[in-house]
């Protein structure tokens, strides 16, 4: 569980506005950038307020991240980002549904719970070829599940 | 009376069809605890993309307002607020249950919404051409200002810090000034080309509240209390008794109505002051307030309900919406390629007629339905949280890709809603991100016609400052930062 305070949410907007401002003040001198400069800046103006609020308040707290509890999802999404295109959507979006069900489900977790799990998994993921492929005819890429049905 | 003109196209089969499909799907969303309106809405949106302009924003409109009356379904029976805007739904309507009058509390809850509803969409018929006319005279710093204005009230109302909400607002219009330059025609920022076109705006709208809703399910797994049972209790009974309470309605549905007028004032503000102020219209029942009683179910219903009109007026006109749905809902307009504007009644009079149309025609099927329907949320109310976090991600994935059959969409939308849950702890809002995303390329259009006609006269400063609307603009833009930062020193106070 990690606490989040006011040095976590300083260091974090400080690094999104230097990046940002990185970005467009090194991209060329053409007036397109005219705009995001000014954003920039304005960014930069607001983490210039949050050092002056953090000065005045350095611990106050915020929420809790458990990231214990959600880093599994945050790795099957990279996961997904990385491999989700050669695997397929519906196979590998079968992989993260049926890992969310089954990791995240409060009961015991056996057989039975496994088979019930994949059954629900399966019929939605049915659902979603219906709805996509079917009726709305969107080409997801397709890997095994599924191709050999076009 | 133009509005008259196009009510026969929602009694279309297929719109027909449409409306009552977004209605009862909209009430269980709502009652499904953890799913918000404007959550609905942003993963609807995907979906209404392959339907013509009509259906699609039938659709929207009907999950937008059945989502917040639905949510009242698991505030009565579970004490969770299926929508933000059921908080104060919550202080009467738990208690009724706790006192075997669920049944009753909900009955309460659809009359007063149907009554707020539909004040609310009256509203929305008379105000928003007076306010069209109007607006016909903005030119482009007008616009300019109209667009800085929209971020930030969302940007000040909708964040618990105006530093932070203004943060985000200017952060969501720089992502917008990826892709090509409007006017010059320079790529900026763009990493694959996949980003010429700039950032997808339905990928944008899902990662940043769908995928931070999953988030927070998986993290914060909702207490699934037992559900109260259903009391018998005549339909007709409770009509005659919600009638009778004028009172109550009159005040929730002209809270309501006010409330959503104001740009980036959302519905549970609205529940809340409706609640307070029954309470103060009621004194000799003050005692029985918090303890089951149904003046304050009404109002707080009928006002949360009677946003819904008022807060898409200066979505339509202006761009800028009332409350984070109709944020969301800007972005189902502009993927249907209509742009809120003065001339909007005149571009598109058929699709926005009957999308308002519809609204109307929502309300008392939303009524209808969700009065049978909330006998049968039990089921709704009991889908384990796990599987709701399992189905979004997949929904969201397949919606986003559906667009424009673009991976990189999905890469975009995953990223995006990964980094908003992270910020979201630190305080940070998405509301007003969407908003800039959304507004960005409006202001900036706006802002080189303005430098283009600025450069033969005095200056593109001297032209975004002259003139009395422009002024307005400032002057409001600086009102509602001063205001936020009042609220916030107040709160600060509260807690000392």
């Amino acid at each position: 569980m990690i606490k989040i305070n006011n040095t976590i949410v300083l260091i974090v907007a400080s690094l999104i506005a230097i990046f940002l401002s990185y970005l467009s003040f090194s991209s060329g001198n053409s007036a397109a950038y005219l705009l995001p400069r000014t954003y920039s800046v304005i960014l930069v103006i607001i983490v210039s307020i949050l050092i002056i609020s953090y000065l005045r308040k350095k611990n106050e707290f915020y929420k809790e991240l458990n990231l214990k509890k959600i880093f599994p999802t945050i790795i099957f999404i990279v996961l997904f980002i990385l491999f989700g295109e050669e695997l397929g959507f519906y196979f590998s979006t079968t992989l993260i549904f049926f890992f969310i069900t089954t990791f995240y489900s409060p009961g015991e977790k056996n057989i039975k719970s496994l088979i019930k799990a994949g059954v629900i998994c399966s019929l939605f993921m049915c659902f979603i070829y219906v709805l996509f492929s079917l009726m709305l005819k969107v080409q997801v890429p397709e890997f095994i599940l599924f191709s050999l049905a076009n | 009376m133009e509005f008259l003109n196009y009510f026969g196209e929602v009694f279309s089969l297929i719109n027909i069809l449409t409306l009552i499909f977004g209605t009862i799907g909209g009430i269980l969303l709502g009652a499904a605890p953890g799913l918000s309106p404007t959550m609905a809405v942003a993963l609807l949106i995907p979906f209404t993309f392959h339907m013509p302009a009509e259906q699609g924003l039938i659709m929207l409109g009907a999950v937008y307002t059945s989502t917040i009356a639905g949510g009242a379904i698991s505030a009565i029976l579970l004490k969770i607020p299926g929508a933000p805007a059921n908080i104060a739904t919550v202080m009467d309507g738990y208690p009724m249950a706790q006192n075997n009058q669920s049944k009753e509390a909900l009955h309460y809850c659809f009359i007063s919404s149907l009554v707020g509803g539909v004040v609310g969409i009256i509203v929305l018929i008379f105000f928003t051409p007076i306010l069209a006319k109007f607006a016909l005279k903005f030119g482009p710093s007008e616009m300019f200002w109209i667009a800085i204005l929209g971020v930030t009230v969302i940007a000040t109302f909708d964040s618990g810090s105006v530093s932070k909400g203004i943060f985000s607002g200017a952060f969501g219009m720089w992502i917008a000034t990826i892709g090509t330059d409007p006017i010059i025609g320079v790529e900026r920022f763009v990493v694959d080309p996949i980003f010429a076109g700039g950032v997808n705006i339905i990928a944008a709208l899902v990662g940043l509240f769908a995928i931070p809703q999953v988030f927070s399910l998986i993290e914060n797994k909702l207490n699934e209390s037992d559900i109260f049972q259903m009391e018998k209790r005549k339909l007709i009974d409770s009509i005659k008794y919600n009638i009778s309470r004028v009172k109550a309605l009159t005040v929730g549905s002209v809270v309501g109505t006010i409330i959503g007028l104001i740009p980036g004032v959302g519905g549970q503000i609205a529940g809340l002051v409706a609640y307070d102020q029954i309470k103060k219209f009621t004194p000799t029942k003050a005692d029985k307030f918090g303890k089951g009683e149904p003046d304050g179910i009404i109002a707080a219903e009928s006002a949360n309900n009677a946003i819904v009109g008022p807060s898409l007026v200066p979505l339509l006109i202006l761009s800028v919406p009332g409350s984070p749905t109709a944020a969301v809902l800007l972005g189902g307009l502009l993927i249907h390629g209509i742009f809120p504007g003065p001339d909007l009644f005149k571009m598109h009079p058929k699709v926005v007629w009957t999308f308002i149309d519809s609204l109307l025609v929502g309300q008392f099927f939303m009524c209808i339905f969700g009065l049978y329907i909330s006998g049968l949320a039990k089921y709704v109310l009991r889908t384990p949280v796990h599987y709701m976090a399992g189905i979004i991600v997949v929904l969201s994935i397949f919606g986003t890709y559906s667009v424009q059959n673009s991976f990189a969409d999905v890469i975009v939308m995953l990223s995006l809603g990964t980094f908003m849950f992270l910020i979201s702890k630190l305080g940070f809002s998405a509301a007003p991100i969407v908003l800039g995303i959304m507004l960005g390329p409006i202001a900036e259009a706006n802002f080189i016609t303005a430098k283009l006609i600025a450069d033969t006269q005095d200056g593109i400063i001297m032209y975004l400052l002259d003139g009395p609307i422009n002024q307005v603009m400032i002057g409001l833009c600086i009102l509602s930062i001063a205001y936020g930062l009042y609220g916030e020193i107040l709160k600060k106070k509260k807690i000392k």
